[in-house]
Order: structure tokens, then C-alpha cells, then sequence
């Protein structure tokens, strides 16, 4: 061995082995970081694994559907589809997305103008993707799915929407659906956690919400890096919410809203046989739809700023003083009071009553007149005698009786307000103010305190005409959707409960028969008030009463000068007009009550709608909506 | 004996190929051969199971150019070690004559790494790592490691050169590689200790210099991201930490194959090629990655074992320097994708996908067979010849 390569030798084996060594105690720091994170850290990462892997999402059932009494479509779903992205980091990959997404949908690119402004500030994570605009056709919504490759992070995703095709018909008695707030967030967490739901604002999507919600489920699902699920893991299977069938007939109700068309007021249309409502229509009305999408600031304050209050449901909300409508009652308390329907009272137009002067509305007066042709005729003097002979309280009674003063359903299903009936204690109790005889008259004529809904007019007229202690339904039944029934929670109203015929109202029959009797004549009797509303078929005659309401002061002054026509005053100072009737007068099936706001007389305005109404009541007839599901053309 | 130096020596005891293959087929390294066997199993495994569990893209692909590889070793390693070593500056010529090639033809991506041809793709920085090896190797040989200047010089252009236009790709993993390759190979040669030393206290200056003047920005943030990867977990540090979990889930024992939730929902980032690592470790655990480290630690070991009894400088330097390769695509894979290191895209060969690594590791155990082969050879000096 030459010297060198012996030196040089022994060099190598050294060094080699300080190396070799050297390469082991690196390896061996690399073991122990495997260690470290593999045995000693091992469960924080399988924990972080899972997180990434496995998603909860909740699952939100289909809304109950909301159906007419012939299953016509009232409330249901719609499905939408949107377009969600994860942004790319960095300014670059934002518009290179950008462009690419404008490329897909160019030939539409008209309605996506927005795209370009909307997707500069958006955010969105790989768990909650930003829900970036609707795609408005099938064919934009299959485009962006068969470039899924090159748009990563984009999504199509499904949504349903609730969808009202009544429109405006319906709107007060559904209600509408709108996006959670803060408030619902805080009466219920849960209501937090779903994206994109909405909940039933006012009507029976309020009122029916947890039936209509049905069951909320969950899913756990795995998914990849790109958010996209792989695979269920476990499901907890939400249950569908039920539907509801209303007694309400789509095509009563459409033809009541197309009568109230351009009048403020409201229309209820009874089944005297069993209290359904058939028609319950208040005016204006709004398209319920528009809460859905969304309402603009503009479109929310012409809404609830209008002078009209289309948002309120008069029918059910609405308080009016029922004026000469309400002499029935007045009418019915004095018979069961024990008053002879032939006792005559002189009406000369006017006569003092507590030092006021009260006037009869015919200011020339109407001679001597019996009870029958006191009602025909409205006649005011008389009902001031009967009332101040009964007082108030009996005729309270008898208001309450007849379903005043108190909510209407008997389903508790809708949100109604009660009217006043007023006593002498509640005065007291309100005003700490002794009951006047003044009073009394007023209340007499259906003025003064007295207070009424639409609907309690009908449902009064409905009692008188059945003699049935009714309550008004709106809700014909839940209907399940074919699934199991266990786990929707509180049991659902009993809504066919109260297809038992009603009780007898606790009314001398015969009362009930001379009422009828004179309503029959305000409308078909020469000298009735709605002689002009009658109809000429003898099978469909009507019976009922005439209100007119003044909504402002008459001084004594323009007494002297003439009492201004309606046509001559401003719109908010004509009177209400009032109608409540029923049909056929032999063997009442329908009952009705009309309210239309500042209308002028209710003979000329409201009569005719109640007329029309019943007609097309009579002509449709009453069915069960056996015959099967109709649907809104 | 002072003439020695300028006299051309003879060479000795150089077996015939018929000796050199039987030497291979009667006595065959059969540890060696064997880790590499697992190891070119491993990396199947990965790449099935990367897939999702699908033969395409990456397994068939992997596993041919496998097959290529082994043929190649095989016929590295029966080539006449002379051959190697008069020949042993021209792969490094070749490789920065493509560096070069690929620093002066504009590319569209800023990061440029590869020479195309048609649909094949090369990565010359790869390889030249073992050619910096086989020149420096051939040079020492050449030399009496008595530490004069051109000891110093020479070494130290054939170093710089292929780091700095490594570094211009910019590829800052690779090029810290080659330097560390190149200066193993030289301290191993016989490179004087003083200049060891003064070389190693330079370094050791040359940190701070090197964050401020070479590193670019995006490799700044790769590094602030490797020490605290938390702090973006969407960003800069989503891999690591998408890594770092693979691993730290996979436990004791695994996931099982195809069961790692990371790997197989697509979590991990490059989980085919530079991430390879990840998935084995998901899928197999510690127990998995243990054997795997004690196989790589097998081959090196098995290397310097072989280079103590080689008869010829050349082929001692080619063998434990080649170990060093291996300890290196090992410790810095796994570092980086455990987050000991930066991420620094190093692969892992024959684990990760990548055909140039592949071919590089199997040509390694070519050159290591062939030390293996003319071990008792003695080879003379010649240093008048540079090629």
C-alpha cells in the first residue's frame, strides 16, 4: 500500500463513519418527530381529520303544502338553483374565476351583469361557500355543472322556495314566509344553524308553523377538500311537514277578491251548516311572494306606509262599528226580553235622548212602524226606544251570544281580534265613567263603543240564520304527508272535532224565525233598504241587513244646511258600508257580512257584493273537494 | 518514491464482465436488493392508493418506469468501472449545459424545473446531484488531498456552479442539496481539515446573508410558515398542516391501505408526488414509517459498510457519497412533510411520483452495485487528464 493512499484511506474510513453517524442521529431526530406525531399526538390529529372530514349538516324537510277545499295549490315549493363559490385566494385567481364563470354563461350574460360587481367583495370558506346568484335557467344550471372542472370551488346548489300561486287572493289568510332574524334566532336557537330557512310570518304560516315545519334531521356526511361530499355517514331522516287543508274555496274567495277589487274592506263568506269559512277576503291585498325573494326598501314602505294598510287582514282584524247591521241583535234581545214584534214607535226623525238630539237616518221620519218593517227599514228612532227600554246590558248578552265581542275560530288558527261589545261595568272600568242613556241609544244602532270584525258579523249572521251555536273554521284537517306520524311532536288541533253539529244557541226559535223573517224583508220587501240588492230567482233569495256608518260628526249646523251627500266628501270621511245576509232564506246554507270602507251606503255598495257572493255560493254549491286536486290556472 | 506522483499507475485487479456478472448473480447484495424491493413496493402501495384506489394515473406509470429503472441499475452496474471514471466529468457537463438551457429559454411558468420534450418531462437538477458526486469523486481520485489551491478551487466551481443555477430556477431545496452533496463528497475525498473547518465557520456566517440577500419572498413566507403553520391555515400553511395531520392520524398502526381519510378525500396537497411520504404514513403509522426509515437507514448503512473494503478511492467516494443522496432524499422529505423543515419540494424516491428521481435513485444503486462489484479493483491515478 502506497503511503498516500493509506493516509487518505484511513481519512475516508474516518470521515465515513463521522457521517454515517451523523446521517443516524438526523434519522433518528426524523423517528422521533414520527413518534411525536403519530403515537404521542396521535388523537389531536384524528380529531382534526375527523373535523375536516366529517360535516354536519341539518337536514330541513320540505314545508307542508297549504290546499283549498278542493286541494287546489294555495302554498307550496319551489325549487331554485344557485350558483355558490369558494373564492380563490389572491386577486388573479378572483378574476380569472370571474372570467371563466361570464364565459359559461355568456349567451344569458344580460342577466348575470351583476356577476361582475358581486364577485369582487365576496368571501366564502370551504365549509360555508358564498351563495353568489340564482341561475335563472335549467340550461345555465347544466353548463355550470359540466365545467365543474375548470370552475373549482363552484357549486350548484338547490333551494327550496315557498311559492304562493293564489298571489294576492290569499295573502292575509296564509300569511307568507320570510327569512329568519335575530329575533326568531333568539326565541330558537336551532333556527340559527339552518341556512337559507324561512319562517311563517303572519296567517296560517304562523299560526301552523310547527306543522307545516314538520321535522328538522340531520345528516353527518364525509368530504373531500373541495367540500364535496363523499359519502353519509349517519342520517337521522327528517320527517316532511304536513299539509294543511283549509275550508276556504279558492274560486269563492277569487270571486270575492275580484268583487272587492279597487274597495277597501273585506268579504266573509260562512257554511251556516257547520261554520266554515268559505270565503274570507280582505282589501287591498299584496303578493305574498314578494316576502319571500325579499322585499325592496321602496316596495316595503308603499306597502306599510299605504293609506290603505293592505298588510292588515280586515277580515279577521279589521273593527268596525257595525252600525244598523248590528239592529238584529238589538232585535233578538228585545224579543227574548219578552217585546211584542207588533208594538208600534212613532219615528219623526228625530228625538232627544239625555239632552242630545239623535236622528233616525231619514230625516223626515218614519211614521209609525212594527218591528218587522223597523228592521226593512232601518228605521233609528226605534231601535233608540227598544235599546233604552232593554239597557245595555242584555243587549251585550245578546251580542255575545250571537258570537260578538269574542274570537271567532274555533281552531285558534287564525289571529283575529276580538271587537267590544260594551257594558256598563266595562266603561267604568275603562273610562272610570258613569253608562249614559246616550250610550245606550248609540249602541242600539250598532254605534258608538260598539265594535265588530267582518268575520264576527258573519259568524253572527250565520247563528241567527242556523239557530247553531257555531264557531268559524278555517282548517278543514292536517293531512300527512304518507309518512310516519310519531315524531311531529305536539299533536296537531284537533280540527275534525268541531264537525259535530253546533249546539242550539240558547234563542227562542221563534225570535230566531220573526229575525229572519224581517231580514228576509229588508231585502225583498218593497220598502226594505236593499230592495235593489234582491235577486229576481225565487230558489236563491236572500235575506239580511244593511249598515251604513258614518265615520265623522254631523254638526248641528249642517243638519240645518243639509246633510253633505258621500259623493260630496273627501274619501276618508264617507260612511262604511255594511251588509250581512244569508241565503237561501228558506234553509240558510250561506251566511255573509261585507265591510267596505268608507263605501257610502251599504244598500247600494256593500249589498250587491254580498249578493253576488252568495249567488255564486249557491251556484257552486258545497262540496268536500272529494272529487280531487284542483290547481290555479 | 517521490516520483510517484507523476507517474501514471496501473490498474489491477479489474474483473472481465463475465466476473462482474457473476460476481452480481452468485454473490448479490441481498439486503440491498431486498430494501429495494420494499421500498419500490411502498411506493406502489402509495401511489394505488393516492389514486383513491385506481391503477390510473400514477401506479402503472410508476411501476413500469420501476421496471425501467431496475434494467437501468442492473446495466449501470455491470459497466466497466473504468468507464465510470474516465468518464465521470460528462454527466455533470451534460447537466449544466440543460441547466443552462433551462435558465436562458424563457419558460411561462416562474417556476421552471423541466425540460419537455414532447409529453416527457426532465428534471436535470435531480441527476446532478450524482453527477456533482462523480466528478468530485473522479477529481480526488485524481488528487493527493493535500489541501493545495486547486484542491480548493476546483471543488469548489464544480459545487457552485450547478447550485447557483439550481438556485436560479429558483429551487432553493435543491440547490441547498447539491451544496450539501457536493461539500459530504468532498470532506469524504480527503479535502483538507483546515479547509473543512474554515469552510464550515463560513457557512455557519452565511445564514443571515443568504434570508436577506438570496432567499426570495415567497420563500420567506414558506419559511415564517414552517415555524408557525397555524397562523394561515388556509394559506401558506395549509399543506403543512393538511400534512401534518395525515401523519399525526395515522397513529400507531394506520388507517389500513386506502383508508386514510386525508389522503383518500383529497385533504393533502401533491399527495402523489412531494407529499408521498404522507400518505404511507396515514395509511401504515408509526409502525409503517419506522420500517421505512430503518430500510433507507439499511441502504446507506449497507453503502459506508461496502465503502470501508473498496480497494479504489474513486469507487469509496461514489458509495458512501451516494448513501448521502439517499439519507438525503429521505431526511428531507420527511422533515418537510412532518414539519421539521421548510416545504421545500424534495421528493422522495421511489416513493413519490416522479420519473427523474426514480431513474436517479435506481442509477445511485447502479453505481453503488458497481462499487460493489469492483471492490478489490485498484485503480490508478489520472491527473493529467481532466476527461
Amino acid at each position: 500500500m502506497k503511503p498516500v493512499e493509506s493516509s487518505r484511506r484511513h481519512d475516508f474510513d474516518r470521515r465515513s463513519l463521522l457521517i454515517l453517524g451523523l446521517n443516524g442521529c438526523f434519522l433518528a431526530v426524523v423517528a422521533e418527530r414520527l413518534y411525536q406525531l403519530q403515537i404521542l399526538e396521535h388523537e389531536q390529529y384524528a380529531v382534526r381529520s375527523d373535523e375536516n372530514r366529517v360535516k354536519l349538516q341539518l337536514l330541513v324537510p320540505p314545508r307542508g303544502r297549504i290546499f283549498d277545499r278542493h286541494g287546489v295549490l294555495l302554498a307550496g315549493n319551489r325549487w331554485h338553483h344557485y350558483l355558490h363559490v369558494v373564492p380563490p385566494s389572491g386577486e388573479e385567481g378572483r378574476r380569472a374565476m370571474m372570467l371563466r364563470l361570464e364565459h359559461i354563461l355568456r349567451p344569458s350574460a344580460t342577466r348575470y351583469t351583476e356577476l361582475q360587481e358581486i364577485f369582487g367583495p365576496v368571501s366564502g370558506s370551504r365549509e360555508s361557500p358564498h351563495k353568489l346568484v340564482r341561475l335563472h335557467s335549467w340550461e345555465d344550471v347544466t353548463k355550470v355543472a359540466s365545467h365543474s372542472v375548470v370552475l373549482p370551488g363552484v357549486s350548484v346548489r338547490r333551494e327550496s322556495e315557498r311559492h304562493y300561486p293564489a298571489g294576492d287572493v290569499l295573502a292575509h289568510l296564509l300569511g307568507y314566509v320570510s327569512s329568519v332574524t335575530s329575533d326568531d334566532i333568539s326565541r330558537n336557537e336551532v333556527l340559527a344553524h339552518l341556512s337559507n330557512y324561512q319562517i311563517g310570518r303572519v296567517g296560517f304560516e304562523q299560526s301552523s308553523e310547527a306543522i307545516l315545519r314538520g321535522k328538522i334531521g340531520t345528516l353527518h356526511v364525509e368530504v373531500n377538500a373541495h367540500g364535496k361530499s363523499v359519502r353519509n355517514l349517519r342520517e337521522k331522516k327528517a320527517l316532511p311537514g304536513k299539509d294543511l287543508r283549509l275550508t276556504v274555496d279558492y274560486r269563492l274567495q277569487r270571486y270575492a277578491t275580484s268583487l272587492l277589487a279597487g274597495q277597501t274592506g273585506a268579504a266573509v263568506l260562512l257554511d251556516t251548516v257547520n261554520g266554515e269559512a268559505l270565503a274570507c277576503c280582505s282589501s287591498p291585498s299584496f303578493d305574498p311572494n314578494l316576502f319571500v325573494t325579499g322585499l325592496d326598501h321602496a316596495t316595503w314602505n308603499a306597502l306599510s306606509n299605504s293609506p290603505t294598510t293592505p298588510l292588515v287582514d280586515r277580515s279577521v282584524r279589521g273593527r268596525y262599528a257595525p252600525g244598523s247591521t248590528f239592529k238584529v241583535a238589538v232585535a233578538l234581545a228585545a224579543l227574548e226580553a219578552g217585546h211584542d214584534p207588533n208594538h208600534t214607535v212613532f219615528c219623526g226623525g228625530v228625538r232627544e235622548i239625555g239632552g242630545n238630539r239623535f236622528h233616525c237616518w231619514r230625516r223626515q221620519g218614519h211614521g209609525r212602524l212594527a218591528l218587522t218593517e223597523a228592521i226593512a227599514q232601518s228605521c233609528d228612532l226605534h231601535f233608540y226606544e227598544l235599546a233604552l227600554n232593554l239597557g245595555v246590558d242584555r243587549i251585550a248578552a245578546m251580542a255575545r251570544r250571537l258570537g260578538l265581542g269574542a274570537a271567532t275560530a274555533v281552531d285558534e288558527s287564525v289571529n283575529e281580534r276580538a271587537g267590544l261589545v260594551p257594558t256598563k261595568a266595562w266603561k267604568k272600568e275603562v273610562y272610570n265613567k258613569s253608562w249614559y242613556q246616550s250610550d245606550t241609544a248609540n249602541v242600539g244602532i250598532g254605534q258608538g263603543y260598539m265594535l265588530a270584525t267582518p268575520v264576527q258579523l258573519a259568524l253572527m249572521t250565520a247563528r241567527i240564520a242556523s239557530g247553531r251555536e257555531l264557531g268559524v273554521r278555517f282548517v278543514q284537517g292536517v293531512v300527512n304527508h304518507g309518512v310516519d306520524e310519531r315524531l311531529t311532536g305536539a299533536a296537531p288541533p284537533d280540527f275534525g272535532a268541531a264537525r259535530r253539529l253546533a249546539d242550539a244557541l240558547d234563542i227562542e226559535e221563534s225570535s230566531l224565525a220573526f229575525v229572519r223573517n224581517a231580514m228576509s224583508a229588508v231585502v225583498n220587501s218593497p220598502t226594505g233598504t236593499a230592495r235593489d240588492a234582491g235577486t229576481e230567482r225565487d230558489d236563491f233569495l236572500m235575506a239580511g241587513k244593511t249598515g251604513t256608518v258614518q265615520v265623522r260628526r254631523i254638526t248641528a249646523e249642517e243638519r240645518k244646511s243639509g246633510v253633505k251627500k258621500n259623493e260630496d266628501l273627501p274619501w276618508k270621511f264617507r260612511d262604511h258600508a255594511l251588509f250581512v245576509g244569508f241565503a237561501p232564506v228558506e234553509q240558510p246554507r250561506f251566511a255573509v257580512a261585507v265591510v267596505v270602507e268608507h263605501g257610502g251606503s251599504g244598500s247600494r255598495v256593500a249589498a250587491p257584493i254580498a249578493r253576488d257572493l252568495l249567488l255564486e255560493a249557491q251556484r257552486l254549491g258545497v262540496t268536500d273537494g272529494s272529487e280531487g286536486a284542483g290547481q290555479i290556472a | 518514491m517521490s516520483g510517484v506522483d507523476f507517474v501514471r499507475e496501473a490498474d489491477e485487479n479489474i474483473p472481465g464482465f463475465r466476473q462482474r456478472l457473476q460476481g452480481l448473480a452468485q454473490t448479490p447484495p441481498i439486503y440491498l436488493l431486498l430494501a429495494l424491493l420494499v421500498l419500490i413496493s411502498a411506493g406502489l402501495a402509495v401511489q394505488y392508493s393516492a389514486a383513491g384506489g385506481d391503477g390510473r394515473p400514477w401506479f402503472w406509470p410508476h411501476a413500469l418506469r420501476a421496471l425501467a429503472g431496475c434494467l437501468l441499475m442492473v446495466a449501470v452496474a455491470l459497466v466497466d468501472v473504468r468507464f465510470w471514471l474516465r468518464f465521470a466529468y460528462v454527466p455533470l457537463a451534460m447537466m449544466l449545459a440543460l441547466l443552462l438551457v433551462l435558465e436562458f429559454v424563457p419558460s411561462d411558468l416562474a417556476v421552471d424545473r423541466w425540460i419537455r420534450v414532447g409529453s416527457y418531462q426532465f428534471q436535470p437538477s435531480e441527476p446532478a446531484k450524482l453527477a456533482l458526486v462523480m466528478a468530485l469523486a473522479r477529481f480526488f481520485h485524481d488528487r493527493r488531498g493535500r489541501g493545495g489551491f486547486l484542491e480548493i478551487l476546483v471543488p469548489g466551481i464544480l459545487i457552485a456552479v450547478p447550485a447557483f443555477l439550481v438556485w436560479r430556477q429558483p429551487d432553493l431545496g435543491t440547490a441547498a442539496a447539491i451544496v450539501a452533496v457536493g461539500c459530504v463528497t468532498a470532506f469524504l475525498a480527503g479535502l483538507s481539515l483546515r479547509v473543512v473547518v474554515a469552510g464550515t465557520v463560513a457557512a455557519a456566517g452565511a445564514v443571515p446573508l443568504l434570508w436577506w440577500f438570496v432567499l426570495h419572498e415567497y420563500q420567506r413566507v414558506r419559511v415564517r410558515s414552517f415555524l408557525d403553520p397555524e397562523s394561515d391555515p388556509l394559506g401558506a400553511g395549509y399543506h403543512l398542516l393538511q400534512s401534518k395531520i395525515a401523519v399525526g392520524s395515522g397513529g400507531a398502526f394506520g388507517r389500513g391501505f386506502l383508508g386514510g381519510s386525508q389522503t383518500q378525500l383529497e385533504f393533502l396537497p401533491e399527495h402523489h408526488t412531494d407529499f408521498a411520504f404522507t400518505v404511507f404514513a396515514e395509511e401504515f403509522g408509526f409502525a409503517g414509517t419506522l420500517a421505512l426509515l430503518a430500510i433507507y437507514a439499511l441502504i446507506i448503512v449497507w453503502g459506508v459498510v461496502l465503502a470501508q473494503f473498496v480497494r479504489n478511492h474513486f469507487g469509496r467516494v461514489l458509495a458512501a457519497s451516494i448513501t448521502f443522496i439517499v439519507f438525503l432524499y429521505a431526511f428531507i422529505n420527511i422533515s418537510m412533510t412532518t414539519g421539521t423543515l421548510p416545504v421545500v419540494g424534495y421528493p422522495l424516491p421511489p416513493i413519490s411520483y416522479g420519473g427523474t428521481a426514480l431513474l436517479t435513485l435506481f442509477v445511485c444503486m447502479g453505481l453503488l452495485l458497481n462499487v460493489y462489484v469492483h471492490r478489490d479493483s485498484v485503480l490508478g491515478r489520472r491527473n493529467r487528464t481532466l476527461v
